[in-house]
């Protein structure tokens, strides 16, 4: 018979402490979604999912065990709590202290569920499909198939609790469409993507969203390289935060501290331009990251790691936080199957020079607008070495053309100085990325 | 789960309408270790349970699956699932049942003993890498190694009375080398893996494993920055199969037909690549990485030839798929655990070895990019667009092997550059990776001898 969550962790913590440990923490997760998947007017799946886990990190002399379980019967849980101090032996010793204090009665509201999500029915769904799909193919007589449309209704829970006495929860639920379609002419193909996620169905605009796709897939046809040579890129709110996020590791206190990021000894020093900030916001109303503590129970608080250009901090764990004898900063990040680490809650970019897109365009008699970047793997996120395949649209005088098959490349450290503005908005929706447009007044362009 | 139960949850789907029903019961254990910066960092076990529910109407799946195991929970997931099916029906013939015949012995993958998480062999085979590694250069300045491993029961229940089970184990140990000289750093890593317990450290030469990463991450320290262009490039054995593997591969699965979203529809016995082009997915391979002794639906995996020098001659199917398209079952549904719906993917995807020498490709190539060892990439398999890093390579002029170059990267869509492969050498190398799609990240082998594309879009720096 299985366990509830607050049975579950009460009796792995006291097992745990029983066969040897002497601090403990546990998360425990349990989640739930529907999904719908439409193609070609017709429901190609629809998948219902019932998740839970219970992960446990005890310390003996130090040393740290992990152990996670899905089964939450009571053999289970004592296996589970047998295990990790099992493998704390095999272990390097940390230095930690879990929190005490306990979170639930702060008063705080984040704005994370909203109960209407749930109401959303299957019917519902489907039918924003349909309207989508049709919307889609009516659009443009180029709309050659749409074999990516489907939308998710979730719902999470999480509980953490320590053997100090600590004992959090956060619970979270939202809704979200998604949909590709494929664009021909003169048989070339080309994708345009849009997906958003809202706390209830009411924000969905299933045909707008259908529309945008279209016009993205559309407004790619044709598309061909540019001559090679240095050009001032504009990096769209689409995908400034995961051009951004190849090399946010270097922000990671871990890095720093084993030498594996090139903004050691940096704290204090400027490594952008005057104006450009980057924070880490957990208390945004409704986000995604959004959380009053950490995944190790400490307290969060909206944080500059850069301000006005200028390195203020890492992201910190307990562990990093006490190797740079500072007090934690709630950056830990955790899952029930994994480790602790660390990272941003809501990651948050400003710039003194906030401008429109249009502004930004008229600025520069030759500007590439980039919408799509086509793997980060030649990037090395370490030497922040920039190697990209991108597509998008280069804009001169006034005029437009699509352009694919080009690589940008140069230096995330240098070309933060290269920063010259920042767009005026953020993508649309809830999630935890809040960068707008990028505007960088020089890279490299091969093709 | 016993059969008894199953058939009662079975019976019930197939009250409220259901066309076919199944049920995927696992239980997986995973054990890693890991190590970085000299300490161990990490030591995780853990417990996957779940059960998958899948209800078929027509051509519509339904999905389901939960940790809880008790019958009013697998009850109520029945329930949910048929109320919440939209109207309508689609008539899909799935064709025979699933015989649940066993692989023949002698193609059946073996572990020794699943493997003990406890067991002390993994300390040492971490320890030595990073010892070994760090012996290669002072440049080296970080080493990380891990070893993972997982043991997977399954059984696998449906209505046309299936009642299948299946021991499945996996070790793997990766080696990742960051080399450094002034500000310069560049980074090796290897990840060999079996299909076998632990015992498949005993075998493993960690000592060779970790100093083949460490020489390759400190030799592109030296590394120039890579032209750009179009140009004949040879890409290396083993890993190079991933470009394959993404960009001809995935487009082969019923999984992209079904949606229309791939350029090889309706193209079987077509030459879509030179005849000196053939290529195999085979699941029959004794303890690679990607095999199985049956698929995630309870057939027995196969050996499925998808080109045969140069003429497209099917597709990789799951049940649902095979019947939909029209194409032969070649036992190849996989999920990555009870969370997933099976569906047609890779297991272990290979271009066979040719005839050509490498002093031949070297001398037809004359002047181009070798890319000894390909890197990660990413690849739309609706338009087939790839993008490929080359972690390692060397610039060849007059046939002769030059400088190395970084930030290479590979461009280019699968359909066109396949035609583009003129040369196939002999030294076939397979490599085993991880591949994500719409059914979760399963265990596959790449593979390929060293081939001649000519040409290929690099993309490097200006």
């Amino acid at each position: 018979m299985n366990l509830n969550a607050q049975d579950a962790l009460e009796r792995i913590l006291s097992k745990a402490k029983a066969v040897g440990a002497q601090t403990a923490d546990a998360m425990f997760e349990e989640s739930e979604s529907l999904s719908v998947e439409v193609f070609e007017g017709a429901v190609k799946n629809l998948e219902r999912s019932d998740n839970v886990g219970i992960g446990l990190r005890v310390l003996v002399d130090g040393r740290p065990g992990y152990s996670f379980t899905e089964r939450l019967t009571e053999e289970a849980i004592e296996r589970c709590a047998r295990d990790a101090v099992a493998l704390s032996r095999f272990t390097d010793p940390i230095d930690i202290d879990l929190p005490l204090l306990s979170v639930g009665a702060s008063g705080h509201d984040l704005d994370l569920i909203d109960p209407s999500a749930a109401e959303w029915t299957p019917d519902q769904m489907v039918m924003a499909c349909l309207e989508a799909e049709e919307e889609a193919r009516a659009a443009d007589p180029r709309i050659h198939n749409v074999p990516h449309l489907g939308t998710t209704r979730s719902r999470g829970r999480m509980l953490l609790a320590n053997s100090k006495g600590f004992r959090g929860s956060r619970e979270s639920a939202s809704v979200s469409f998604g949909i590709g379609v494929v664009a021909r002419e003169s048989e070339i193909d080309k994708m345009g993507w849009e997906g958003i996620s809202w706390r209830n169905a009411a924000n969905l605009a299933p045909k707008a969203m259908a529309q945008e796709a279209v016009s993205r897939a559309v407004s790619m046809l044709g598309a061909k390289p540019i001559s090679p040579g240095k050009i001032p890129v504009v990096f769209d709110e689409r995908v400034s935060g995961q051009f951004l996020g190849i090399f946010l590791g270097s922000f990671l206190a871990d890095a720093v501290q084993k030498g594996q990021s090139r903004l050691v000894g940096k704290i204090g020093e400027q490594i952008s331009v005057a104006g450009f900030s980057l924070s880490t916001q957990p208390h945004l109303k409704g986000m995604s990251g959004s959380k009053l503590f950490d995944g190790e129970g400490v307290l969060t608080h909206p944080r500059a790691l850069v301000e006005d250009g200028v390195l203020r901090g890492f992201l910190h764990n307990l562990e990093t936080s006490r190797k740079d004898g500072i007090l934690p900063t709630g950056d830990a990040t955790r899952s029930y199957t994994g480790k602790v680490s660390a990272g941003f809650s809501n990651l948050m970019v400003k710039s003194s020079t906030e401008v429109s897109k249009e502004k930004i365009f008229c600025a520069y008699p030759k500007i590439l607008h980039v919408v799509k970047m086509e793997g980060s793997t030649a990037c090395n996120a370490v030497s922040g070495d920039i190697s990209i395949g991108v597509q998008g649209y280069l804009i001169e005088n006034g005029c437009t053309i699509p352009v694919d098959r080009v690589s940008l490349s140069g230096n995330f450290f240098d070309i933060l100085y290269k920063l010259e503005a920042c767009g005026d908005r953020y993508r649309p929706g809830i999630h935890s990325s809040f960068v707008p447009a990028l505007v960088f007044s020089e890279m490299s362009l091969a093709s | 789960m016993d059969a008894f139960r199953a058939a009662r949850i079975i019976d019930l789907a197939r009250t409220r309408g259901a066309d076919f029903a199944e049920l995927f019961v696992e239980e997986t254990q995973f054990s890693s270790l890991l190590l970085r910066d000299r300490k161990i960092e990490s030591a995780t076990a853990g417990t996957e349970f779940g059960i998958g529910l899948r209800m078929i109407f027509g051509s519509q799946v339904l999905y389901g699956h939960t940790s809880r195991e008790e019958e009013e929970s697998l009850f109520k997931l029945v329930e949910d699932l048929a109320g919440a099916r939209p109207r309508g029906r689609s008539h899909l013939d799935l064709g025979d049942p699933i015989d649940g015949k066993p692989l023949p012995e002698k193609l059946r993958s073996r572990a020794i003993h699943p493997g003990d998480p406890m067991l002390d062999g993994r300390m040492e085979a971490v320890r030595k890498a990073d010892e070994a590694a760090r012996a290669v250069s002072s440049k080296v300045a970080q080493v990380s190694a891990t070893v993972l491993h997982r043991h997977s029961r399954i059984a696998i229940f449906n209505s046309e009375g299936l009642d299948a089970s299946d021991d499945r184990t996996w070790t793997r140990m990766t080696v990742a080398v960051v080399a450094e000289d002034g500000g310069q750093r560049q980074t090796g890593s290897e990840a060999p893996g079996l299909r076998r317990g632990l015992e498949f450290l005993v075998d493993l030469d960690v000592q060779k494993l970790a100093t083949v990463a460490a020489d390759r991450a400190v030799r592109m320290l030296t590394a120039q920055p890579a032209p750009a262009g179009e140009m004949p490039v040879l890409i290396g054995n083993g890993f190079g199969g991933v470009i394959f593997h993404e960009a001809c591969g995935h487009p082969l699965e019923t999984e992209a037909l079904r949606r229309k979203a791939t350029p090889f529809a309706g193209r079987i016995g077509e030459a879509i690549a030179q005849p000196c082009l053939t290529a195999v997915d085979d699941g029959t391979i004794p303890d690679a990485w990607g095999s199985l002794d049956m698929d995630d639906e309870g057939s027995p995996t196969q050996k499925t030839t998808l080109i045969e020098k140069g003429v497209l001659r099917t597709f990789l199917s799951d049940r649902i798929g095979a019947a939909e398209c029209g194409v032969p079952r070649s036992g190849s549904a996989r999920r990555e655990s009870y969370r997933y719906a099976p569906v047609s993917r890779m297991r272990n995807t290979f271009i066979a070895p040719g005839e050509s020498s490498m002093d031949d490709m070297m001398r037809s190539m004359n002047n181009g990019l070798w890319a000894v060892r390909m890197g990660g990439g990413s690849v739309n398999p609706a338009t087939g667009e790839f993008n490929f890093s080359v972690e390692e390579g060397y610039m060849v002029r007059g046939g002769k092997v030059e400088e190395p170059v970084r930030g290479a990267t590979l461009t280019g869509k699968g359909h066109e550059i396949l035609p583009r492969i003129r040369m196939v050498g002999s030294d076939l190398e397979f490599a085993p990776g991880t591949c994500g799609a719409s059914s979760g990240l399963v265990p596959v082998c790449v593979g390929q001898p060293s081939i001649l594309v000519d040409p290929i879009l690099v993309g490097g720096r200006a």
